[in-house]
């Protein structure tokens, strides 16, 4: 919605992809580090960060490493936003183009199965799809994507409306070109970057709904570090080693904040006069 | 056994000054789970403090009440209950003139009235195994006779934790489930108004029978979920008492913020519980490995910081202690060794731990599986479950290897009994030893204390050699209180009784 | 979120009847998932209610009383049936008609969600405007900053510090639970302000852009330069020729997070211990309480489709700028 491209914001962009590119590298060569394993006991609980040298963070209540659940963290927190953003964009665009391409009794269909979601009280569905199979990474992903469909359906429903009646769609067609052609060579190229940029910004959604999960006891299961899942049992020794919150909440606020910057920063590049999607 | 009616305060906190009745004087008392199945006594389903049984007392009174920390049963609305010498027929007898709120007498007919409702199977009260087969007599309007199936020297202990509520007759004859909302008891307060999930409030019922209380005007119950917020309320003067839960931390934190706590220690406390009537648990190698494996010292610190491990099933206070720890010392060699030897059996020690979604299982089933990756040969794996799978998958059907509850024990009647007799009705670890059986059986049929410890010693060095159990932190049931709020007295698993509750300063 | 945006108007007669079959059609989808997912979640309500300690014969007469053991089409149809006649059934676990027990819980989650968009408008609207009239002067980069930031805390991050803050620390507010408007206006608004803030935070950002941007575009328009030229003072323009064509966005979106906030309360609500909507499902969905989580489900459907109504309603009649894309 900034439609002023911010050319000042370039300091801010840089330290956001700057985040996100060691996050993402810490995240992918955890195995190379020489860290210890998440559940691995370190030492005694709660013990202050900057304490002994390794462990710069300290130890969490049950004495593993909080530098290693928080980089093992990043890995899962990132796996969860990126995996259910992928799946999410990838459907919701195909059934966005869909809709509008084929009009009539599909697109009423979609409609309905779209609003559907949409109308499904989100936490209601998750704590319950909780409550049937059993949490973890991948069934949290396929909830989580399913559940953010409608967004990046309406979205790429309207791109490829704008793009019917352009010349060369229309061109296209008269030449003959099948279904497959206009939908896959003609539209959806056409639909690609505004679904992505929109795709970054709903990451940074992803990563706040599964801390909440986590929050509220239902997200990624222990002893697996997510960042959510380190806030919430952090919680309990607020008074005592608030650290143990600060930490994982800092990592999740500037992680956030940079899939945003990044975000917006695309959006107004790809679609200067972006829609109000969100 | 004999009671006499005066007055008797052996309540686990000294009285001090009784303050006056202050017209006008309220207090707050702050609970962690609604009343949700409605004040029936005969429903009557979670006795932890922080759940429905600590309403029931302000609302009912209590016929006996058991001393959270020694078990030992005192009188209440009735005067006295006594065995005769083979602990078959039990004789109750009742104050004169106690009535319930709606004017209708509470005498050996409503007592009795009450317990056969629990028994009937239509009425599918949980409490009703505790009834099977015995028969009730009222042989004059305040003596109740009670034929028992089989002897039991402590039945009265179950009288005063479990059976000690009675409801007004008439009123649940009316109308059972307009009863559970509206209920109608001889207690020391009637309920005035309940907005479900946020409050309740109880009014002084003038006609207790003891004279001069309760002390308090109005009660009320608050309902909030988070036990650290519970505290918060007390400290921000929102509420003059709170049920914080089990977790010892937080009395510490209350204590360190500069509230009161009224405490309970008894023995018993959250336990490990080993399926041992399934692989892998089935095989005592398997029960030693985890146990000799852990540091409970260090598991109590992490699970429930600034607590220690029990050294025994009994309290440090309770006569049945042994004076001396007996639970076994770590040993990770040993436990090593054991787990190697399982592994070149062919069968490698793996398991999963089911555990509730709590805090304080969620770190012990976290610090279970921390500590023990370390060793080879073993692997394990952690399952959290809400309260209605947790009851159905371990509980019911017992689909489990490791899990845990907690099981408070002031005497070893009637709890120990229920959890390791091969026919108790909390012995989910589907543990058999005949030899147990023998010695609890001794213990509930004899009156005589030295018999009685002989007994519970011989069990608890059972247990201790067959490890179907490991109490993992000391169990003490306390409530958090304003310094201004006076006369806490814990009774049961470590609920209130109100009619003693006064507020100096109002 | 904005449905209506999307929607190709064609002839008006048609398109209502066709919204309304779709809409029902979506009230349907909504509720035979709901059946369908809680009828999935393991074990019977009844084992919930009665505990570890119920026989078997307990619990078959509790399946058969409420109905538990009959096929799944059967119950589902059942409940329709019930549904269409306003009867929603009981609550399992504390045996209270469902309606009565939504509807007392229902006034504190609305309170609250008011009270955030109220919030957020008050923050979002001079925020909104002074920073869309000066775009990259120095509080616009201070308030576009702010927005992001404020924009990527999440709610529960939010509470807990507010509870820190407001109320541990300064014990200026209560750290939890809830007075009802019955105990007096001061002492309700004292516990639901922190919850309402705590919401609030997650909001704001998207009202303030959204006016914002508004802002911009309708400064470039031509009735606002002349009104410029006419040498009115600019502050008067700002308020009476800008924000006029923004109120009805702002206002459908303010719809729409109002909307989102009543079904999304859930983490606010157990963190502040409130008795609402949200605490509601928190309890019923682990005691699997068919009935209360299908009439929660019904309710945040309906309020999804009525707000979805209005916003397609405001866009089409009334705003010009839609219907000429």
């Amino acid at each position: 919605m900034t439609n002023t491209p911010t050319r000042r914001g370039g300091t801010a962009l840089w330290l956001a992809s700057g985040w996100l590119g060691l996050l993402g590298l810490l995240a992918l060569g955890v195995g190379l580090l020489p860290l210890p394993a998440p559940d691995a006991p370190v030492g005694g609980p709660n013990l202050p960060p900057f304490a002994s040298f390794p462990e710069i963070l300290g130890t969490d209540g049950i004495g593993r490493s909080v530098l290693s659940r928080l980089i093992h963290g990043a890995r899962i927190s990132l796996t969860v936003s990126i995996g259910a953003t992928l799946l999410a964009a990838v459907l919701g665009g195909l059934l966005g183009v869909l809709a509008a391409y084929l009009r009539g009794f599909a697109e009423s269909v979609i409609g309905v199965v779209l609003d559907a979601i949409l109308a499904f009280p989100p936490l209601l569905l998750l704590l319950a799809l909780a409550a049937v199979v059993r949490p973890g990474v991948g069934t949290l992903v396929a909830s989580l994507g399913l559940l953010f469909v409608p967004p990046f359906a309406r979205l790429a429903k309207a791109a490829a409306l704008a793009r019917l009646n352009r010349e060369y769609v229309v061109a296209a067609e008269a030449l003959g070109a099948g279904h497959g052609r206009l939908l896959f060579r003609e539209l959806m190229p056409g639909c690609v970057p505004p679904v992505a940029s929109y795709a970054v910004v709903m990451a940074a959604l992803m990563i706040m709904v599964e801390g909440a999960l986590s929050f509220l006891g239902v997200g990624i299961p222990p002893p697996a570090p997510s960042w959510g899942a380190m806030i919430a049992a952090g919680k309990d020794f607020l008074a005592m080693s608030p650290q143990l919150v600060l930490v994982p909440c800092a990592a999740m606020f500037l992680t956030v904040l940079s899939f945003n910057t990044v975000g917006e920063h695309l959006r107004a590049r790809v679609d200067p006069g972006a829609g109000d999607a969100r | 056994m004999i009671f006499l009616s005066a007055a008797c305060s052996a309540g686990t906190q000294p009285q001090g000054d009784t303050p006056a009745t202050g017209s006008g004087s309220a207090a707050t008392v702050v609970l962690g789970v609604e009343a949700v199945r409605g004040l029936d006594p005969a429903h009557l389903f979670n006795l932890t403090p922080s759940g429905d049984a600590n309403r029931l007392s302000a609302i009912f009174g209590v016929l006996f009440w058991s001393d959270t920390s020694t078990g030992k049963v005192n009188p209440g609305i009735g005067e006295s209950l006594t065995a005769d010498d083979d602990g078959v027929e039990w004789t109750m007898k009742l104050r004169e003139g106690v009535t319930f709120t709606d004017g209708t007498p509470l005498d050996a007919e409503a007592v009795k009235f009450n317990y056969e409702r629990i028994a009937d199977p239509d009425t599918k009260s949980p409490l009703a195994p505790l009834l099977e087969g015995v028969t009730f007599e009222a042989v004059g309007p305040r003596t109740l006779v009670i034929k028992l199936k089989e002897a039991n020297h402590a039945f009265d202990r179950v009288i005063a934790t479990n059976l000690t509520h009675i409801g007004s007759p008439t009123a649940i004859k009316k109308d059972a489930a307009a009863f559970a909302q509206n209920p109608v008891g001889a207690g020391p307060f009637t309920l005035q108004d309940w907005v479900r999930d946020d409050h309740m409030t109880l009014a002084r019922n003038p006609g207790y029978f003891e004279q001069g209380k309760p002390l308090l005007d109005t009660l009320t119950f608050k309902v909030i979920a988070d036990p650290a917020q519970r505290i918060n309320a007390v400290a921000s003067g929102q509420a003059q008492a709170a049920v914080p839960g089990s977790d010892l931390s937080f009395m510490a934190r209350a204590e360190g913020s500069g509230l009161k706590a009224a405490k309970a220690p008894a023995g018993g406390g959250p336990m490990l519980i080993f399926n041992t009537a399934k692989p892998p648990f089935d095989d005592l190698r398997a029960r030693q490995a985890v146990v000799l494996a852990l540091d409970t010292k260090e598991l109590a610190q992490v699970v429930d910081p600034g607590s220690t491990p029990p050294d025994s099933l009994y309290g440090t206070s309770s006569p049945f202690h042994p004076g001396t720890g007996v639970m076994p010392e770590q040993d990770t060699a040993r436990a090593q060794e054991l787990l190697d030897e399982l592994a070149a059996a062919g069968e490698p020690l793996k398991f999963t731990i089911s555990m509730p979604a709590s805090g304080f299982f969620r770190r012990t089933s976290e610090y279970l599986q921390s500590r023990l990756s370390t060793l080879k040969n073993l692997q394990v794996e952690i399952e959290v479950l809400d309260n209605a799978s947790l009851d159905r998958q371990v509980f019911t059907n017992r689909d489990f290897a490791l899990s845990a509850q907690i099981v408070p024990v002031a005497d070893p009647e009637p709890n120990l009994y229920k959890l390791l007799h091969s026919g108790g009705q909390t012995n989910y670890m589907g543990y058999r030893n005949p030899d147990v059986d023998a010695a609890l059986d001794m213990g509930r049929g004899s009156s005589d204390e030295g018999a009685r410890r002989e007994a519970y010693a011989e069990v608890e060095r059972l247990v201790v050699a067959d490890l179907p159990v490991l109490p993992i932190r000391q169990q003490v049931a306390y409530t958090v209180h304003s310094d201004k709020l006076s006369g806490l007295t814990l009774h049961g698993d470590g609920c209130l009784l109100y009619d003693r509750l006064g507020l100096a300063g109002s | 979120m904005t449905a209506g945006a999307l929607a190709a108007p064609r002839v008006r007669l048609g398109r209502s009847a066709r919204r309304a079959a779709h809409l029902l059609a979506v009230l349907l989808l909504v509720t035979l998932a709901a059946a369908a997912l809680v009828d999935l979640m393991p074990g019977s309500p009844s084992a919930a209610i009665l505990g570890p300690t119920a026989t078997p014969e307990q619990l078959a007469a509790m399946d058969a009383e409420y109905g538990f053991d009959r096929p799944f089409p059967v119950r589902y149809l059942d409940w329709v049936g019930g549904l269409l006649t306003g009867d929603l059934g009981r609550s399992v676990q504390s045996g209270q008609p469902v309606l009565g027990t939504i509807l007392e819980r229902l006034p504190v989650t609305l309170e609250i969600a008011l009270l955030a968009v109220g919030i957020s408008l008050l923050v979002a609207v001079p925020l909104g405007v002074y920073s869309g009239a000066r775009v990259g002067g120095p509080l616009d980069r201070v308030v576009t900053a702010g927005a992001s930031a404020l924009m990527s805390i999440p709610v529960f991050v939010a509470g807990v510090v507010l509870i820190y803050l407001l109320a541990l620390t300064t014990g200026w507010f209560p750290v939890s639970g809830w007075a009802p408007l019955s105990a007096g206006l001061a002492e309700n608004l004292r516990f639901a302000f922190l919850p309402a803030v705590a919401l609030a935070v997650g909001e704001t950002p998207t009202l303030l852009r959204l006016l914002r941007g508004d802002v911009v575009a309708t400064l470039r328009e031509d009735f606002v330069r002349t009104a410029a030229t006419r040498g009115l003072p600019r502050r008067y323009i700002l308020f009476r020729h800008v924000l006029r064509p923004s109120a009805l966005p702002l206002v459908t979106m303010a719809a729409v997070v109002f909307g989102r906030l009543l079904a999304g309360s859930v983490v606010v609500e157990s963190l502040f211990a409130l008795p609402g909507l949200g605490g509601l499902a928190l309890q019923s969905i682990p005691a699997k309480d068919i009935p209360v989580i299908q009439g929660l489900v019904v309710l945040v459907a309906i309020t999804y489709v009525v707000v979805n109504m209005l916003v397609d309603l405001g866009y089409t009649v009334l705003d010009p700028r839609t219907r000429a894309r």
